[in-house]
């Protein structure tokens, strides 16, 4: 390749796409590098902002929290005018790329349903996610098979939790289905036409409740939106989806709206093992891809950025740096680098000082760290108040 | 009646034999069937090959043993044959020594070209010098213990798990019945004899008989592999030390083992350095294991015995077994303890206990256990259904066989939860299925534990991909799951 | 190959890219038919799972897995366990052997009893062997001192010598000496491992390698017009194959990056190509190179309303749409491509596989050509009514 991009970033998960897509609003050139796919189509494909305290316990206002408990934490000295910015900044980002939130940034954590039939804090969403400001009744949507989403148990489960009624309702089995389908294969099913005509069938036959019809994300994959729309005029009242487990097709909506939107920005996605970085090139076995800068969103140990050797030590796999030993579980959350500037600009989990399990913060996280290190290659570091060291 | 306390390999075997020369009785175990040392261990079952040098009795006892047991346990042996490897650093006059020592309890011992070898088993170390074919093979610890209860069932005996033993009620010194302890509470089962069978916990059980054995109890730690990496049994051809045997066992392979003296009975968490440890012996063998994909380690813990003596490598105690009737030491009349052994020789040992048992209970029928094959179960019909464990293919009508079980239990019968992601697809779906005979509350208790569990062997080996694999799991858990989030309040 | 092959994490991501699991309902899909099947074949003779050669071995499974399990190959060593029917077998064993059909180019359509009793899919149409004449584009636009190997694949050497000829002009006048490799039609392995016969890949892969061996002293790169073979010499064959190629293996869409500014000035001043146009990285290119370059070549060479395709995979697979059991599989997967083509109202297709090529045009009834083809008929153009233009300009 002779045409040497303004930025490079290696990595395709989350803070990957979200430095690219920084880059090519202001008009620059980027290659992203990857040997491998990044973490999107593994989650539900909500954007935590702060989902629990330090104890554990759900965070109902996290505009509040991070204003008065965040000082422990590495985002902790942003303000909330920042966090609004890119919160905002996301939220434009996405509708540009038809993923659809509501208009205006959420003030609160509303809550969402799990595969278990949990509560669990959610912050910014696509719209085709069930969420609830409070607890209410609701309508399960079962379907045969579907191991994942055993809707008997996750109603007892979710009555047991809220004291709120959960009604069943059960598709059938399609001709086209198969044994052994998961929500993916359902997702896929229910993008054709054949699948959204059996679909509107089905739901046509349900005895009417008054309840939102909350489904399994299955509603396909391309066009669920105008899918949910029907089914919503159809049932009368909101219909919307939980994420399940891999597949998770939620975030495989996400991923594949936000590479279409990168691609026809002109990204060129480079497929490939980096062994070598400087300060304006990255080389791949017999090729070396020349930039104005790197950025490193490899990701964490999930990702593959980081690599936990045999006797413990936790290692960044492309500049071989040792960055800690583990001992105990714990241990994982806070060995990362310590600034996304040094040893060269890094974004994403690679960072240390971050537990998403444990906070509910992962899109906070990747909000802060990608939009520090567009600054620091945009020329603008400035911005944030300290200079990136946790 | 004769209670048998503890339901492993030992306690089962024994109330097996009992039960085939008809004397009643019930197996009393604190935890699940298998949860102590006999679902703890490599799963090999010995050719005699690695004793024929350091204890030609315990040779013996394995190759007669391993005979019958392909004969009469079918269904939990694979007979996969196995190599004994010597590497480099191994002098001559060892070899010599083992050849002649397999000759002479008549182990059927080949050697066979090193380069022969490396044609079925990949990456052997470049130092390997001489293999040897010796008929080892794969005892399926679980299968067969699953196998004993059913048979003890279909002939009346009876098993209870999660009841612990308290006391033993006794009158003029002979046992006349056990206290117990299970979730509803306490009482009183009457019998005419009581065993321990306890394994490493037998020298708690035998206070309880007022007479103290030494327990010299001995913890080995294995490492297990994602995939079945060596198709039999890989020994190293040396005096038996650590980290020397592979076993493919199902679709997995483990390397075992060390040996360290404790204290504990229970078997605690392997350690991240007794990994470390194991894998860089595992080396001498095959040189890229640090390349394999590891899954979990774990510990058993030995129990074994050797009286009166002071001992500072459990590694010379030997692994020979002892019958020991308290009524004839100074406890009581009526309580005879099992200890020491290993699971290749389980029968025999049951086959002393019981002949010792049936002698104080005046009845005359020898062991049949070498005569009669266990009876496997009925397959029944069932519509398989959707999969629940992906890894390990287990369908929803394979664990509604099982309807009342526990996730434990499920998961040892089944192997569900117990593949390559180790639960991590599939530990919830077990526990919402439980859910149809389980309360929201225990259900998600008995999730919690699993996870517990699984994470207690996961973690010392979360290196490589398994690291990877680990931290997928702990997102899916508390992110996408929310398993242990904010609901109970 | 074997390192990575215990690594699956189990993630699904595989799952989730799989383009023929998105088509085809009944296919297991690459984790459960990879890493699951081989672990358990393991431990035990296990029969292959059904739908196994629904895999089109496109290998984006394996351009996703976070651990690199060599997915798609375990695969093929999956498909090598079936046992099919006689003709079926016939067919397969013609088929992985693509340098024999394009040998037989010449005998144009294949009749109808011959299609039926081989299963050939009756959708599917060779196309007529295309031998345009090809001009000279003249003088070289400046000196390059690398001599390129252009790699002739088998297709290209049976049914489009016209797009070799292309080629060659091109690199011609942007400084290059061309030799053709490997000067006759031979295949690099990939069909015949795609179609589950790894060992007749392997075979033909090294006959192949001794031919350009032979040749060695005549290129110091090797150019090629194919993304499947492309990805196969320089990826596959020192992995899968035990071949170690010593020179550089690079498309044709990255060496054309490479051309004089000159070339680029010249094209620059022709007025942009009319109506929009569709680039596609095959799937195979995506695996070996990734996605966007083909796009830039276009806009840069005055396609300015070309759009980037959203099918991960057109469905041609080398010989997989041949087969008459793929036939529903390979036309839905094309379906995306029309769709996109039909909603953009795309006048062509600029693509870096020649088989793929034939069945995307097929299946959008527009043209669908390497960008070699395209870059040249640009070139010609600027050629023609360049200098009235750069007049107009001026």
């Amino acid at each position: 390749m002779s045409r040497a991009s303004d930025v490079i970033v290696i990595g395709r998960g989350p803070a990957g796409l979200l430095v690219s897509s920084l880059v090519v609003e202001q008009g620059g050139q980027v290659d992203m590098i990857a040997d491998g796919l990044g973490t999107l189509p593994l989650w539900g494909g909500q954007f935590d902002f702060r989902s629990y305290d330090n104890d554990r316990k759900p965070v109902a206002d996290p505009w509040a929290w991070w204003h008065r408990f965040g000082d422990t934490h590495p985002g902790g000295s942003v303000s909330a005018q920042m966090w609004r910015s890119w919160w905002q900044h996301l939220r434009d980002l996405w509708f540009t790329m038809e993923i659809p939130t509501e208009k205006l940034l959420p003030t609160k954590n509303r809550g969402t349903v799990t595969p278990l039939g949990r509560i669990k804090p959610a912050f910014l969403v696509p719209t085709w996610q069930f969420t609830q400001e409070y607890a209410g009744a609701i309508t399960l949507v079962g379907v045969p098979d579907l191991v994942d989403f055993p809707v008997e148990a996750m109603a007892r489960v979710y009555t047991w939790t809220t004291g709120m009624t959960a009604e069943i309702r059960w598709l059938e089995r399609s001709p086209s289905w198969r044994p052994g389908w998961n929500g993916l294969n359902w997702a896929w099913y229910l993008d054709t036409e054949e699948g959204r005509r059996w679909l509107w069938e089905q739901v046509k036959s349900f005895r009417r409740g008054s309840a939102p019809l909350v489904f399994p994300q299955i509603l396909g994959v391309d066009h669920t939106e105008s899918l949910i729309e029907v089914l919503g005029e159809l049932w009368g009242r909101g219909v919307a989806e939980i994420p399940l487990p891999p597949p998770s097709v939620g975030g495989l909506r996400l991923q594949r709206r936000w590479e279409r939107w990168l691609r026809r920005k002109g990204v060129r996605l480079v497929q490939g093992r980096v062994k070598e970085i400087g300060g304006d090139f990255a080389a791949l076995e017999g090729r070396r891809i020349h930039g104005g800068h790197v950025v490193l969103a490899t990701g964490g140990v999930l990702g593959g950025g980081l690599e936990v050797l045999i006797d413990g030590q936790v290692r960044d796999r492309l500049m071989g740096l040792s960055l800690g030993v583990v001992k105990e579980p714990e241990d994982l959350a806070s060995i990362g680098y310590r600034s996304w500037l040094e040893p060269t600009r890094v974004a994403g989990s690679a960072l240390a000082g971050c537990d998403p399990n444990r906070h509910g913060d992962g899109g906070a996280m990747m909000l802060l760290t990608s939009h520090a290190v567009f600054s620091a290659v945009s020329g603008q570091e400035g911005r944030l108040e300290h200079a990136g060291r946790f | 009646m004769v209670i048998v306390i503890g339901g492993g390999a030992s306690g089962l075997g024994l109330a097996w034999d009992l039960l085939l020369r008809s004397i009643p009785v019930m197996v009393v175990e604190m935890g699940d069937i298998g949860s102590g040392t006999s679902g703890r261990f490599h799963g090999l079952l010995h050719s005699g090959g690695r004793y024929v040098v350091s204890d030609v009795q315990a040779a013996r006892e394995c190759w007669e043993e391993n005979r019958i047991l392909k004969r009469v346990a079918g269904a939990a042996i694979k007979a996969t044959g196995g190599y004994f490897l010597s590497v480099d650093d191994e002098g001559d006059a060892y070899v010599q020594d083992w050849v002649k020592g397999a000759e002479a309890i008549g182990l059927p011992v080949k050697e066979v070209a090193v380069g022969q070898i490396r044609e079925t088993v990949e990456n052997l170390g470049p130092w390997v010098r001489r293999g040897f074919s010796v008929p080892d093979g794969v005892l399926e610890g679980f299968t067969l213990l699953h196998l004993l209860r059913l048979n003890i069932e279909n002939l009346g005996g009876e098993i209870l798990t999660h009841t612990t033993v308290t006391d033993i009620r006794h009158e003029n010194g002979r046992v006349v019945g056990v206290e117990v302890m299970d979730k509803d509470g306490p009482r009183v089962i009457a019998c005419d004899a009581v065993v321990n069978a306890a394994g490493p916990y037998a020298g708690e059980v035998a206070r309880l008989f007022h007479d103290g054995i030494a327990m010299q109890l001995s913890r080995g730690t294995m490492l297990i592999f994602a995939n079945r990496r060596v198709p039999y049994v890989i020994n190293r051809l040396a005096p038996p030390g650590d980290g020397d045997i592979i076993v493919p066992h199902g679709e997995t392979a483990i390397l075992g083992t060390t040996d360290v003296l404790q204290e504990d009975p229970g078997s605690t968490r392997a350690t991240r350095e007794e990994a470390q440890y194991l894998m860089q012996l595992g080396q001498r063998l095959f040189a890229d294991m640090d390349r394999w994909r590891v899954l979990r380690a774990f510990t058993g813990v030995r129990p074994l015995y050797q009286d009166g003596q002071e001992i500072r490598d459990s590694r010379y105690i030997s692994r020979d077994f002892t019958v020991i009737d308290h009524g004839q030491r100074r406890g009581l009349v009526g309580a005879f303890s099992l200890v020491g052994g290993k699971w290749t020789t389980y029968r025999l040992m049951a086959e002393h206990m019981a002949d010792a048992v049936a002698a104080y209970l005046k009845v005359k029928r020898s062991s049949r256990t070498a005569e009669v094959p266990l009876q496997t179960a009925v397959e029944m019909d069932l519509r398989p259904g959707p999969t629940i464990c992906e890894c390990e293919r287990v369908s929803l009508g394979q664990l509604a066989r099982w309807p009342c079980a526990s996730l434990t239990e499920w998961r040892t019968r089944s192997w569900f939860a117990m593949g390559p992601c180790q639960g991590t697809m599939c530990g919830h779906r077990g526990a919402l299925l439980a859910m149809a005979v389980q309360t929201p509350s225990t259900a998600l208790r008995e999730l919690s534990q699993l996870r517990h569990e699984r994470e207690r062997g996961w973690w010392p080996t979360t290196w490589g991909d398994n690291a990877r694999q680990w931290a997928l799991g702990q997102a899916l858990r508390h992110q996408t799951l929310a398993e242990e989030a904010w609901s109970d309040e | 190959m074997r390192d990575a092959f215990d690594a699956c994490l189990k993630c699904t991501l595989c799952v989730s890219q799989c383009p023929v699991m998105s088509v085809n309902p009944d296919f297991p899909g690459p984790k459960a038919l990879g890493p699951e099947w081989y672990r358990q074949n393991q431990a035990q003779m296990t029969a292959p799972l059904p739908h196994v050669d629904d895999c089109t071995f496109c290998q984006i499974c394996e351009s996703v897995c976070p651990v690199d399990v060599p997915i798609a190959h375990l695969i093929a060593e999956q498909k090598a366990e079936k046992k099919h029917s006689l003709r079926v077998w016939l067919r397969d064993e013609i088929l992985a052997r693509p340098q024999w059909v394009a040998r037989m180019a010449w005998l144009g359509a294949i009749p109808e009893p011959m299609r039926r009793l081989g299963k050939i899919s009756p959708g599917v149409q060779l196309p007529k062997p295309r031998k345009g004449q090809v001009r000279t584009l003249g003088e070289p636009l400046g000196a390059d001192p690398r001599r390129i190997g252009l790699f002739v694949d088998c297709y290209s050497s049976g049914y489009d010598q016209e797009l070799v000829m292309r080629a060659r002009e091109l690199l011609r006048i942007w400084g290059f000496s061309v030799t053709l490799v490997p000067g006759e039609a031979q295949c690099c392995g990939a069909a015949a491992y795609a179609a589950g016969n790894p060992g007749l890949a392997k075979s033909t892969g090294h006959a192949m390698f001794r031919t350009l061996n032979r040749k060695k002293s005549d290129y110091d790169v090797i150019v090629t017009l194919n993304a499947t073979c492309d990805g196969t010499l320089r990826d596959e064959w020192p992995e899968f194959y035990g071949l170690q190629i010593t020179v550089p293996v690079i498309p044709f869409d990255e060496i054309a990056n490479q051309a004089p500014e000159l070339f680029w000035e010249q094209l620059a001043s022709l007025p942009a190509e009319p109506g929009a146009w569709i680039t596609h990285t095959t799937c195979r290119g995506k695996v070996a190179r990734g996605d966007g370059q083909l796009w830039e070549l276009a806009k840069r060479a005055g396609f300015w309303d070309a759009e980037p395709s959203d099918a991960v995979c057109c469905g041609a697979g080398g010989s997989y749409a041949f087969k008459a059991e793929h036939e529903s599989t390979a036309e839905q997967l094309a379906f995306r491509v029309r769709e996109q083509a039909l909603s953009s109202e795309a006048k062509g297709i600029i693509t870096d596989s020649g088989t793929c090529a034939i069945h995307m045009e097929q299946a959008a009834s527009i043209p669908a050509r390497h960008p070699a083809y395209w870059l040249y008929a640009r070139y010609l153009r600027y050629l023609e009514e360049g200098e009235t233009h750069e007049t107009k300009t001026s």
